[in-house]
């Protein structure tokens, strides 16, 4: 990776955290160049504007769940091991780096507007959509998971797992987040397994 | 080989659609056909040869075709009271070249879906890979169902000038069986840019997505070669059903086989990651011309 | 004395076993040995892949059999009080599959399997109808294979494609297709008029008396001298009771018992394997001897095919040869000439009605794969006659699928002294020469016969 590339990545890293703390909207880009101390006009090397860097952010932001699911993708496990497996890794995630998660539900989600050119649909998030494909393809095809419409398969995984992790970022959850990750796992199995 | 090469034409379990599909051919090229071969033997076009004065007579013959799927089981079949596998074992060893026509021929092809009768087989069954025909060429398939009639004569042409022809792993003539159904198929950007066909009867869109259109993983110039010079199946906006290969007739073939809403099959060579992704940023693109109607009749 | 032959040139072969008394055919039976098994094959199947199999059961009728197959499977939704709209343009494109694939076969069947023989019988064998190198033997070919053409261009190819499907057609053709697809019927036409009748078609369409034949030149010209010279208007009588089981592509559907055109009931088309082969060798009878089945209209034998056609279409030109020559051979072959003339003038009006702007294909509501239980038949005109398929549904599965071909009816086995179609028109004759051109009069198709 070039120094650029590197610089590039440390700046997303920074501003999910700073989008996290203080609010996607209420992040100037002088903030970020002052955290990164770096002056505003060296930022604009690397990003052209907020909305580039937004973009840009969601990309890196699913390419690391998308780097997770493709692992558990590659096991040599069962579809419902690979469940507990990316569910339990997810949760990990977002008790490490919450602010990745947290830029997917609360601006990507929220603010299409700053991504309806060049982040329509899956445009952004492709990896990752892809490996769930992946997942579910595998999965009724080994006829563990039951045929139905994508979406519908889709929205229930991404929801279970986005819906408890909104859940632990609002800090109501009488338990450690990893000690839930099994039960979510079990439902969102039980939603797509097979059924004679 | 002789400056006229003769050319017996046997057909066992068939549904005599390779004949046909060779009398459909462009009349110039099968007047050159006849001109250029002889065709000593054919069950429903020559008139004074019978197949018992085939089987009786010592001659040896240039190319021998066969039409069918063979079964040595008599109570399905008989031609001149002998099973058809016993015929082939006869002719094979007067013949310098054996030529399976159709999938039938080839490797059991439809017939072989009838369970009732437990020996339904391709001519390579019967008389091996390597077959015993005179000039030790390796038996050739011509797979389709039916065949295009020029891969008919091309093969015939190929090995009359050359004396042998390349096969791929199927013993089919690479330069006939290396393209793909899909190559050449007028409804390819629509396959590009992810456009499936909205139904039947459109002249707008891929057929891979929902018809179950096998273009993509079937071995045939049929979009290459096109039907009497005329069309192929997919230009018209029928799906190909993947008749030039071994797995043909399969289950449900007028649809597209998907796990929750994913192909469960992507085209040949590409890994269904790499596909996936593809198609996931190629359908982001809404491209005006490809979602509207070709043609406009209310302009 | 009893005689065994073999009999090719029929899309497969069959064996014609002939009992001979006083040097006169005694009693006759036509063994048909081959045995695919489409019905079997189908079963369990989804109902749509029936459009994939069974234009395969005939390479030379196949499209009758798609016709036939999205017939019922539409059957099949209104039994299962599903509706269903299959657009006129549809409908056209449909016929005109077939009677192409009808007038391809007729010129075929002329030139590649009758006439060779009557011109072999004949005491002046012409070279021009020579297998494989006589002019006229070469010309046929090439008109077949042009007209086929035409069908490509909606269809895609031909033999086997399977472009119908319920609800409509799956191809979409252009303005310009279909001018093409007229250029090819005109093409037909020329052909007709130049090669067979000698006369335009229009002239040759307003002939109406037996006297009319002499007006004929072109082959048929030929054929008739060598017909009468063999007394080929003498021979090949069978029942004279007819039948047309479809409308379809003009037709009148209707049956003649004795001379008038009536209604039939379809519950009594019953069909029975009392001479077939049983599947189980080991319980075979001895008087089963083929795998043809029979069927019957209300108990009785009743002749399919073009013959059949003119007789209840009241095709004035043929109806008066049948009234002078009966069902003879003559008399069959005329049928089959004069509708090919018939068909490319039908075409002719279907491709003047033909409105490309309408639908292709509007989807059923539901797939039959989700219906739980139905059924349904499909009736059509094939190229040698009435074609009828049925199939039950069973949990979005074929359960059943049994096909009657037009060559169950008129070749499909009796015994004496009720013989099928074919077996009565063979009792009396006086050679193996004469039987075989009889038998080939029916244009048999073995593979038909028992798929």
């Amino acid at each position: 990776m070039s120094a650029k590339e590197t610089k590039k990545i440390s700046i997303i890293e920074k501003s999910l955290k700073l989008f996290s703390k203080k609010g996607f909207y209420n992040t100037t880009i002088p903030d970020i160049a002052k955290a990164m101390k770096m002056s505003v006009g060296n930022m604009y090397n690397y990003f052209p504007s907020k909305e580039e860097l937004a973009k840009c952010a969601i990309k890196y932001s699913t390419n690391v769940l998308a780097q997770d699911l493709r692992e558990v993708n590659n096991m040599d496990i069962s579809s419902k091991e690979k469940i507990y497996e990316f569910t339990r890794k997810y949760f990990k995630r977002v008790k490490k780096t919450p602010e990745i998660i947290e830029y997917f539900l609360r601006v990507y989600l929220s603010n299409r507007e700053v991504f309806n050119q060049g982040c329509e649909g899956f445009l952004c998030v492709g990896e990752f959509v892809t490996e769930v494909m992946i997942l579910l393809d595998e999965g009724a095809a080994k006829k563990e998971f039951r045929d139905q419409d994508f979406f519908a398969a889709f929205g229930m995984f991404m929801g279970s797992l986005g819906g408890f992790a909104f859940l632990s970022g609002e800090k109501v959850l009488e338990k450690d987040l990893l000690d839930y990750s099994d039960l979510i796992a079990e439902n969102i199995y039980r939603a797509l397994k097979y059924e004679e | 080989m002789r400056n006229k090469p003769k050319v017996v034409w046997i057909q066992a379990l068939t549904c005599n659609g390779n004949t046909q599909s060779l009398l459909s051919s462009n009349a110039s090229r099968f007047e050159q056909f006849l001109n250029q071969f002889e065709l000593v033997y054919h069950p429903s076009l020559t008139h004074h040869t019978t197949l018992n004065d085939v089987l009786q007579s010592n001659a040896s013959y240039d190319f021998l075709l066969i039409e069918g799927a063979l079964t040595s089981n008599t109570q399905f079949l008989t031609l001149s009271d002998q099973s058809s596998t016993a015929i082939v074992e006869k002719l094979i060893k007067r013949s310098h070249y054996v030529i399976a026509v159709g999938s039938c021929a080839s490797y059991g092809g439809v017939h072989a879906k009838f369970e009732h009768n437990d020996d339904v087989v391709g001519v390579q069954s019967v008389v091996g890979k390597k077959s015993a025909c005179k000039s030790g060429h390796d038996t050739i398939n011509l797979t389709g169902c039916p065949v295009h009639p020029e891969w008919i004569l091309q093969t015939l042409y190929t090995l009359k000038a050359k004396g042998n022809i390349a096969l791929d792993d199927e013993q089919r003539p690479i330069e006939l069986y290396s393209h793909l159904a899909h190559h050449g198929c007028t409804r390819n950007e629509y396959f590009e840019w992810k456009v499936e066909s909205k139904s039947f009867g459109l002249k707008e869109g891929c057929l891979f997505y929902e018809q179950g259109c096998r273009g993509p993983m079937t071995h045939s110039s049929c979009n290459k070669i096109l039907w009497n010079d005329t069309s192929s199946k997919t230009r018209v906006g029928m799906p190909c059903i993947g008749c030039t290969e071994t797995d043909f007739p399969r289950e449900n073939m007028l649809e597209t086989k998907k796990n929750i809403g994913i192909p469960a099959e992507v085209p040949l060579g590409i890994s269904k990651r790499a596909y996936l992704s593809l198609t996931g940023i190629a359908k982001t693109f809404k491209i005006e011309r490809l979602i509207g109607k070709l043609i406009d009749e209310n302009r | 004395m009893k005689t065994v032959d073999i009999i090719e040139r029929i899309e497969g072969e069959a064996k014609l076993n002939l009992h001979w008394k006083n040097n006169r055919v005694n009693d006759a039976y036509i063994e048909f040995l081959n045995f695919r098994g489409f019905e079997y094959m189908l079963e369990g199947k989804a109902p749509l892949d029936a459009l994939v199999y069974t234009p395969r059961m005939c390479g030379i009728c196949g499209q009758a059999h798609l016709l036939a197959t999205v017939n019922a499977l539409e059957d099949c939704y209104k039994n299962a009080n599903i509706e269903l709209h299959v657009t006129a343009k549809a409908k056209i494109l449909r016929e005109l599959g077939l009677i192409i694939e009808i007038v391809q076969s007729h010129i075929k069947w002329f030139y590649f399997f009758i006439m060779p023989d009557i011109n072999a019988a004949s005491m002046t064998p012409r070279k021009e109808f020579e297998p494989l190198k006589g002019q006229q033997w070469l010309k046929a070919q090439r008109a077949s294979s042009e007209i086929t053409k035409a069908l490509a261009l909606f269809a895609g190819q031909w033999p086997h494609t399977s472009y119908m499907v319920p609800g409509g057609v799956m191809c979409d053709p252009t303005h310009m297709d279909m001018i093409l697809v007229e250029n090819y019927i005109d093409q037909t036409i020329a052909y007709f008029e130049k090669e067979l009748v000698g006369m335009e078609m229009q002239n040759y369409l307003t002939l109406s008396q037996t006297d009319d034949l002499k007006l004929l030149k072109g082959d048929i010209k030929s054929f008739l001298k060598m017909s009468f010279e063999q007394s080929l208007e003498k021979i090949g009588q069978s029942y004279n009771r007819f039948f047309v089981i479809s409308d379809a592509c003009g037709f009148h559907k209707g049956k003649i018992r004795l001379k008038n055109v009536s209604k039939f009931e379809m519950n009594k088309i019953k069909e029975h394997d009392d001479f077939t082969f049983e599947l189980n060798s080991k319980i075979q009878k001895k008087e089963k001897y083929g795998w043809a089945k029979t069927v019957k209209y209300d108990n009785l034998f009743y002749e399919t095919g073009p013959l059949a056609r003119a007789m209840t279409q009241n095709r004035r030109f043929i109806k008066q040869l049948h009234k002078t020559y009966d069902d003879s051979v003559l008399t069959r072959v005329m049928a089959r000439v004069d509708e090919i003339a018939y068909l490319l003038q039908t075409a002719k009006t279907m491709l003047h009605t033909l409105d490309i702007s309408e639908e292709s294909y509007i989807a059923p509501k539901t797939a039959l794969k989700e219906i739980n239980s139905t059924f349904g038949t499909g009736f059509i005109e094939a190229t040698r006659g009435a074609l009828k398929h049925e199939l039950i549904i069973h949990e979005g599965k074929i359960k059943s699928y049994d096909v009657v071909t037009p060559t169950v009816w008129n070749l499909g086995p009796g015994e004496k002294p009720d013989y099928g179609v074919a077996q009565k028109a063979l009792i009396g004759l006086n050679s193996l020469q004469e039987a075989t051109i009889v038998l080939r009069s029916f244009d048999v198709c073995s593979v038909c016969t028992t798929h």
